[in-house]
């Protein structure tokens, strides 16, 4: 059996009255695709923001390998190996899609002499353009990160995530926004990059997409896990079933 | 001829302001509408330590350096961590705060200012002013270098990268608050310097050639010649600082001028002369292409 590299115990996180995670625990094997997925407003973000330290869980506890994540600031945690994305892409728009991808590298370390030294050393240069390779992008690696294609800015901020050498990468809704063409590549990539060695748990809002890639699927509904297990297990759950279909065809039969 | 050499001196001292200023705003994306105060603080302490303490301007010069940045230290840890528009009303404070110490208390000289100090001298010989404008333009040179070599390593590189994404900055690791206060004290730093050439220069300094209107022109400096280039404050600097001097009679209106100005950069080129969007870069861009195509044509 493999080995966990991440945990989340108990994680319960609130806005004001509204609890967006209720208690909620994972655990996901090293070198495996792990999906959440939920409707909208399950509280999938939410998770990512508390893992990766934007937000402080108000209960419970987050590991990763023999590290708690709890309580650190964001570039502590991304130091350590948490890598991730944003359900709506966040680049530096006005930088050049290869300082994009530089500014990945090395989790924030600036390197003896970076004080003077510029960040396009040779080794720097390779390491970009081979990250850059890999989602397909080495042509744009001049452009102006902000004036690419909204497809392929997606891709570039995966690109910057891979950059960090992360030991744990999260992609928050990866496909969203994008053609079945761009979506399929986007999944193909992402396994690659799990064959690299690196865990993936992504967030899904699209149920076919997350059960294509994950090995482990957990469901969300209400800030709570109401299912966990493979994908064919998850499918036919039927409470998954009617989160996913219960609303809007027999209205609010859930609350 | 003094006439020329006057305002030349006074456009190195704006350069030294707007570049400084052009780090903190400009790279790392703060607003800093107070940085006449660091400009006084550096003018101030060069002062106070050649006429009072007795030190000689090239041991004032440094210290005063010195002395703005860890103000500009502690405040940075202060007031970093505000949101952008709670800063900028921050900073103007401390612009008012700074110059009420300069007027209220003796040993500032009070409003009427402060006297007395000294032209740096080299071997015994005290530099005129024509001589003194060549050392200042070769602090000018090291002040750009220094500025050039930042804005083309990997730290300017981090510190671009917290302007245009606080949060994706944090995500990949980046200490975005240290990255912050380093391009605040860097900025400061450059502030104290101009200060302490311009109190040298003068030789007597009042609390009102620190004021607010003041930080409001080499804001106008940097927004004008592009914020976060490395030529824009430059630009902006030569333009504004040798342009009421030219158009003396439009003095009293100046503050006037330079706020309409700011205005309407901020609505019609938000990136200034020369930055990405500018008209002038794109023009010149398309200028330069057809000159090439021609060549290429004809060869
Ligand atoms: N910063 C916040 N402040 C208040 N409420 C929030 C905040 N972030 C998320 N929420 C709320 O938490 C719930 C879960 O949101 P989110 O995690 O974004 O859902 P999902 O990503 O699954 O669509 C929603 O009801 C949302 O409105
Ligand atoms: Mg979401």
């Amino acid at each position: 059996m493999a080995d966990r590299l991440f945990r989340a115990e108990g994680v319960t996180k609130r806005f004001g009255g509204l609890t967006a995670l209720k208690d909620v625990s994972i655990e996901v094997d090293e070198g495996s695709i792990f999906a959440v997925i939920g409707p909208n407003g399950a509280g999938k973000t939410t998770l990512f923001n508390v893992v990766s330290g934007v937000y402080r869980a108000d209960e419970g506890a987050i590991w990763l390998g023999g590290s708690t994540l709890h309580g650190l600031g964001t570039h502590r945690i991304a130091r350590l190996g948490v890598a991730r994305t944003f359900q709506i892409t966040r680049l530096f728009k006005q930088l050049s899609v290869m300082d994009n991808v530089i500014l990945g590298l090395g989790r924030g370390d600036i390197p003896m002499g970076g004080l003077i030294r510029g960040p396009r050393s040779k080794e720097a240069v390779d390491k970009a353009l081979e990250t850059l390779a890999a989602v397909g992008l080495e042509k744009s690696a001049d452009t102006k990160a902000g004036t690419l294609p909204y497809g392929d800015q997606r891709r570039v901020e995966l690109a910057r995530a891979m950059a960090m050498k992360p030991r744990l990468l999260l992609l928050d809704e990866p496909c969203a926004g994008l053609t079945h063409h761009e979506a399929v590549n986007l999944a193909e990539v992402v396994r690659q990059v799990r064959d690299t060695g690196v865990t993936v748990v992504l967030v899904e809002h699209n149920m076919h997409v997350a059960m294509g890639l994950a090995d482990h699927v957990a469901v969300l509904d209400h800030g709570e896990k109401i299912a966990e297990g493979t994908p064919e297990t998850v499918q036919r759950n039927p409470l998954v079933i009617e989160a996913y279909l219960g609303r809007g065809e027999s209205g609010e039969s859930h609350a | 001829m003094l006439y020329l050499v006057t305002v030349s001196t006074m456009v190195c001292i704006y350069i030294i302001l707007a570049s400084g200023l052009n780090i903190i705003t400009g790279y790392a994306g703060q607003p800093n509408l107070g940085h006449a105060a660091f400009f006084g603080i550096g003018a101030y302490a060069s002062a106070l330590l050649t006429t009072k303490v007795g030190l000689s301007f090239w041991a004032a010069m440094p210290l005063a350096v010195v002395i703005a940045a860890s103000v500009g230290f502690v405040l940075g840890i202060i007031s970093l961590r505000l949101r952008e528009d709670f800063l900028a009303i921050t900073t103007i404070g401390v612009n008012f705060v700074v110059v009420s110490v300069f007027l209220y208390f003796d040993y500032f000289g009070r409003a009427l200012g402060l006297g007395g100090i000294p032209r740096p001298s080299i071997f015994g010989h005290v530099l005129n002013k024509p001589e003194y404008l060549v050392l200042v333009v070769f602090l000018v040179a090291a002040v750009l270098l220094v500025c050039w070599v930042f804005s083309r390593s990997r730290l300017g590189l981090m510190v671009s990268a917290v302007r245009e994404d606080e949060l994706a900055a944090h995500s990949l690791g980046l200490n975005v608050t240290a990255l912050k206060l380093a391009a605040f004290v860097f900025g400061t730093a450059l502030a104290g310097l101009g200060g302490s050439v311009y109190a040298h220069f003068m030789t007597f300094i009042s609390p009102y050639d620190f004021a607010f209107p003041v930080s409001i022109t080499v804001m106008c400096m940097v927004v004008l010649g592009g914020a976060g280039t490395f030529w824009g404050p430059v630009v902006g600097a030569i333009i504004l600082a040798s342009a009421p001097e030219i158009m003396r009679f439009i003095q009293q209106y100046r503050m006037l001028i330079y706020g309409g100005l700011l205005a309407v950069l901020m609505i019609f080129q938000p990136a200034g002369l020369l930055g990405a969007d500018s008209v002038f870069v794109r023009g010149g861009a398309r200028l330069v292409a057809r000159v090439r195509g021609r060549v290429v044509q004809s060869g």
